[in-house]
């Protein structure tokens, strides 16, 4: 090893002695088709490969069912109930259309007997997770066999998941801290409880987006499905990023503890991360799920797409079990795949390369009309032409393979290679090559032309 | 030399003494530990989950990230997932494990080939994955009792008020023994005394050998003090610590006691267990431990080996946020401290009166609130008593009244604890130090040295008015032999 002059400094930071305690809300998705696709996950094509003893490592695409990844989640939450004392777990299921929570349960169900091996939390969590997850499965099929079948196409409601999560994440707010920033001084956000709740949700989607090969080659029509809320949810889905970037949650102990150069931290602490992880991999020719990609991004929360070669168990740990007030300090996030920024229209539901926004309203659309449909705003005809005539010179724009991670020089995999022996994940493998992706206009963003 | 203040955020002395973990007793037993205890101490699920909650939060969770992994932890990796230099040398990296190393988490580093990796201990691994799996045997987080349906069970309130109770009474033992007017209430266990005799929270003042202590006439000495002003986790890791020392010194193994305790901090409050199925063999702990109100037993419950183990021993391992989260959280925070001095303390608990006594000047008792003052007699009273004034504000910190929380920090006023920092250094204004005098008579002579001084870091004090210098003793022949070689030049070059 050969000596560097300036010997490399071991830490700017002197790092966190105590993290407030966590809520962890997970949201899993339980919607029928996608669990049938992904317990009959085909194994992929065999890879072209030249490094004939590096593909020996990868363990063999597998398909999971259900119960598996219940079983791996169980061990996910348990371990975060484990990483502190105080620290809290809510899990609401999204069928086809409903959501409802699946742990705590509403009322406290009769102690069972303590197993002398099980932590009592644990065991509680484990065999009131599973009653109630049985229950809801039950419930939905027999729904689905009143019904002939006839809602199985409906999206799973992670919308409907999404908001209760937030709503309860707004109850648990200690009354004494929304009573005294009314009453306190101006900065009332600052007060020093160290008790203070933070808070994330960590979306769990089985529901593919739509077809890849439909949208990933023409950039004009691209018809992708929005993913998991369907582009129905859009607006909702959006409402609850909305919601989560403005809640005033887990900030307090940031806010007077940190060192007074971690101001920036403060109010990034101020969010609740929206956490995805995505089940249905490349392998499976399907979208990413576009909205929910968005909704991480857009709450500095970690989206990551599952690559299908086992491993889940040691990727939720090192991806997902930070909790958000060391997520950026000490630790880093793993590099995230680029986001695509596309919008829905309020027409069509479709995805739109290019939209027409109100300038009323905001609403979008697919195409320049002479009325918005949602405000009853009236547009000068003229107008219709030159705009169309601009759409036509307007270049689709490619979007980035990875987003750069905040903090680090060179991208480096999330984890060690994982139980399974699952090499790199998709996103560290796209990683490899960085800089070889343009980055046009920031993130590529879509463009949107006002109607004037 | 006063220091302007003492209360700038994060650096104040006050501050450092907050920071203090509740169980820095446990921690420094366990500092002192060999490598075999750890292994026979992760035989134990409870113990595994236990010391990975007492990590801080950065270590915990680079344990949880290694925990299901095939690979060892690469240094390569760790500075990858902390954000650190890559051209960081392993062992400066490894200050971020530093302190799961210090547990025998992580074994010493190695290197295969030209990678640097921590090993995780096999045991540690199997305990943690058990724990978190529910797959282990070894029953450590309490086998329940087997009870009949008409068996009385108490509440978990009643526990508490129990485990309060008898914790308490021997608090209050200790307070009132300085006292004159002496303890109305009942005297703890001789074998209560006997081990606070023997960690010297208490002394017999009339026992001049020091070998044969009347337990009957023990006062409480200032480490006693210091104890009582503790939070109460610290105080029962303390005391649990010990107990541990003095069961080790009879030769009892240690590492078994303690993951009794660890046990125990992980149990159910108001959940009644077996102690032949949970802890064979260690029936006298829990005889032990009951006198001190970690445990419950109804008299039928001695005899078959049934115990309630009670809020002091299930908030055993919560961490830092134990004290704050038990039930007795809202009776512990009664004090509202003025900048002008007055403090008001609702409460009726004669302990915590008689503990405020000790530095308070108490004006006024109502049946719920004792309005006092902090002045300086009473004040430096308590520091005559060993008390420092850092103990004092660490006290009037975890004892504020929730109001006071509401506030933007630092909680108490910079003012009061300025003040009581300044008493404090009263005390000590004046320190001795040993010092040669040197007289001089030529200023270059005099100039000269005092440089020379400086350079051997030997230099108290200079008064070039009176061209007199005070050096220490250790460089006294250094600056005599100087001194000389001076003189000698001097006069030479005239």
């Amino acid at each position: 090893m050969a000596p560097q002059p300036p010997a490399p400094v071991a830490q700017s930071r002197p790092w966190p002695a105590a993290s407030p305690p966590a809520l962890l809300i997970a949201i899993i998705d339980l919607h029928p088709l996608a669990w049938s696709l992904l317990s009959s996950l085909a194994p992929g094509p065999e890879p072209v490969h030249t490094h004939a003893d590096k593909e020996k490592e990868k363990a063999p695409i597998s398909p999971i069912s259900l119960e598996e990844f219940v079983t791996i989640l169980m061990v996910f939450l348990n371990a975060h109930l484990a990483s502190r004392w105080g620290n809290e777990v809510v899990v609401y299921g999204a069928t086809a259309g409903k959501a409802a929570l699946l742990y705590p349960p509403p009322t406290e169900a009769g102690p069972s007997r303590p197993n002398p091996n099980i932590y009592r939390p644990f065991q509680l969590l484990d065999s009131q997770f599973e009653a109630r997850l049985k229950a809801a499965v039950a419930e939905e099929e027999q729904r689905l066999e009143a019904a002939g079948g006839s809602g199985l196409n409906d999206p799973p409601s992670l919308v409907s998941a999404l908001t209760k999560a937030l709503c309860y994440i707004n109850r648990r707010r200690p009354p004494e801290a929304a009573a005294s920033s009314l009453t306190a001084d101006t900065n009332g956000t600052q007060t020093s409880n160290p008790e203070a709740l933070e808070s994330r949700i960590l979306v769990l989607n089985a529901t593919p987006g739509g077809a890849e090969d439909a949208a990933a080659d023409s950039g004009k029509t691209a018809k992708a499905s929005g993913g998991s809320g369907g582009q129905r949810g859009y607006v909702g889905l959006m409402n609850c990023v909305f919601a989560a970037q403005k809640a005033f949650h887990g900030d307090r102990k940031l806010a007077w503890t940190w060192p007074p150069g971690s101001q920036q931290l403060c109010s990034d602490g101020q969010k609740i991360p929206i956490d995805v992880l995505t089940l249905p991999p490349e392998s499976t020719k399907t979208a990413p799920p576009i909205f929910l990609q968005q909704a991480a991004y857009l709450t500095k929360g970690i989206y990551w797409r599952w690559n299908g070669r086992g491993g889940l168990l040691q990727y939720l740990h090192s991806i997902y079990l930070p909790p958000a007030s060391l997520r950026l300090h000490p630790f880093t996030l793993p590099p995230q795949d680029a986001v695509d920024f596309r919008a829905v229209c309020f027409c069509h539901h479709d995805v739109v390369d290019v939209g027409f926004v109100c300038s009323v309203c905001l609403s979008i659309f697919c195409e320049a009309k002479p009325l918005c449909k949602m405000c009853g705003t009236r547009f000068p005809v003229k107008a219709l032409a030159t705009l169309k005539q601009l759409v036509a010179n307007v270049e689709p724009i490619p979007v980035p393979a990875t987003v750069p991670p905040p903090r680090l020089t060179k991208p480096k995999p999330p984890a060690a290679a994982a139980n399974g022996g699952a090499g790199g994940s998709s996103a560290s493998a796209s990683a490899s090559a960085p800089g070889h992706a343009p980055v046009a206009s920031g993130n590529g963003e879509p463009e949107v032309i006002v109607i004037d | 030399m006063v220091l302007p203040s003492f209360s700038n955020p994060g650096a104040g002395p006050a501050d450092a003494v907050v920071a203090a973990s509740p169980t820095a007793p446990l921690d420094a037993f366990l500092d002192n530990q060999p490598q075999t205890f750890y292994e026979s101490i992760y035989r134990s699920e409870a113990a595994c989950l236990c010391i990975l909650r007492l990590l801080p939060p950065v270590c915990r969770q680079i344990v949880l990230h290694v925990l299901w992994s095939h690979q060892t932890l690469k240094s390569a990796d760790l500075k990858a997932f902390c954000g650190m230099d890559e051209r960081l040398a392993p062992d400066a990296a490894e200050e971020v494990i530093r302190p799961a190393r210090d547990r025998h988490i992580f074994l010493s580093l190695n290197h295969k080939g030209n990678k640097f990796q921590w090993p995780l201990s096999d045991t540690f691994k199997r305990g943690l994955r058990n724990a978190l799996t529910g797959l282990g045997t070894s029953n450590s987080f309490g086998a329940p009792y087997a009870r009949g349906p008409r068996d009385e069970v108490p509440t978990a309130e009643a526990l508490t008020d129990y485990g309060e109770d008898t914790w308490e009474s021997i608090l209050k033992y200790m307070v009132s023994s300085g006292l004159t007017n002496g303890y109305r209430g009942g005297r703890p266990r001789n074998s209560v005394l006997l081990l606070l005799y023997q960690s010297g929270l208490m002394a017999d003042p009339y026992d001049r050998s020091g070998h044969n202590p009347k337990l009957e006439a023990l006062t409480i000495t200032s480490k006693g003090f210091q104890f009582l002003l503790e939070d109460r986790q610290t105080q029962l890791w303390q005391i649990l610590m010990y107990y541990l020392a003095g069961k080790q010194a009879r030769g009892e193994n240690a590492a078994d006691i303690l993951s009794l305790f660890f046990s125990l901090g992980c149990m159910q409050l108001g959940q009644d267990y077996s102690a032949s199925e949970s802890f064979p063999h260690m029936e006298n702990v829990l005889d032990d431990l009951e006198q001190y109100g970690f445990v419950y037993r109804t008299e039928m419950g001695r005899e078959r080996g049934q115990f309630f183990p009670t809020h002091l021993s299930t908030t055993l391992c919560s961490g830092e946020s134990g004290a704050s989260r038990s039930q007795s959280a809202d009776d512990k925070r009664f004090l509202i401290l003025e900048t002008n001095y007055k403090i008001y303390a609702y409460t009726s608990n004669d302990l915590e009166i008689a503990i405020l006594n000790l530095f308070v000047n108490i004006r006024i008792r109502y049946p719920n609130l004792v309005v006092g003052r902090l002045d300086r007699r009473h004040v430096k009273a308590a520091m005559d008593k060993g008390i420092a004034a850092g103990q004092i504000i660490s006290y009037l910190n975890s004892h504020a009244h929730p109001q006071m929380y509401n506030h933007p920090p630092p909680i108490l006023h910079p003012s009061v604890t300025d003040q009581l920092h300044l008493w404090d250094k009263e005390r000590n204004r004046l320190g001795a130090q040993e010092s040669v005098m040197f007289e001089f008579f030529s200023r270059e002579l005099f100039d000269e040295t005092r440089d020379e001084a400086e350079r051997n870091a030997g230099l108290h004090l200079a008064l070039p008015a009176k061209k007199l210098l005070f050096v220490d003793p250790n460089v006294r022949e250094a600056i005599k032999d100087f001194i000389k070689d001076k003189q000698v030049q001097l006069r030479g070059g005239i």
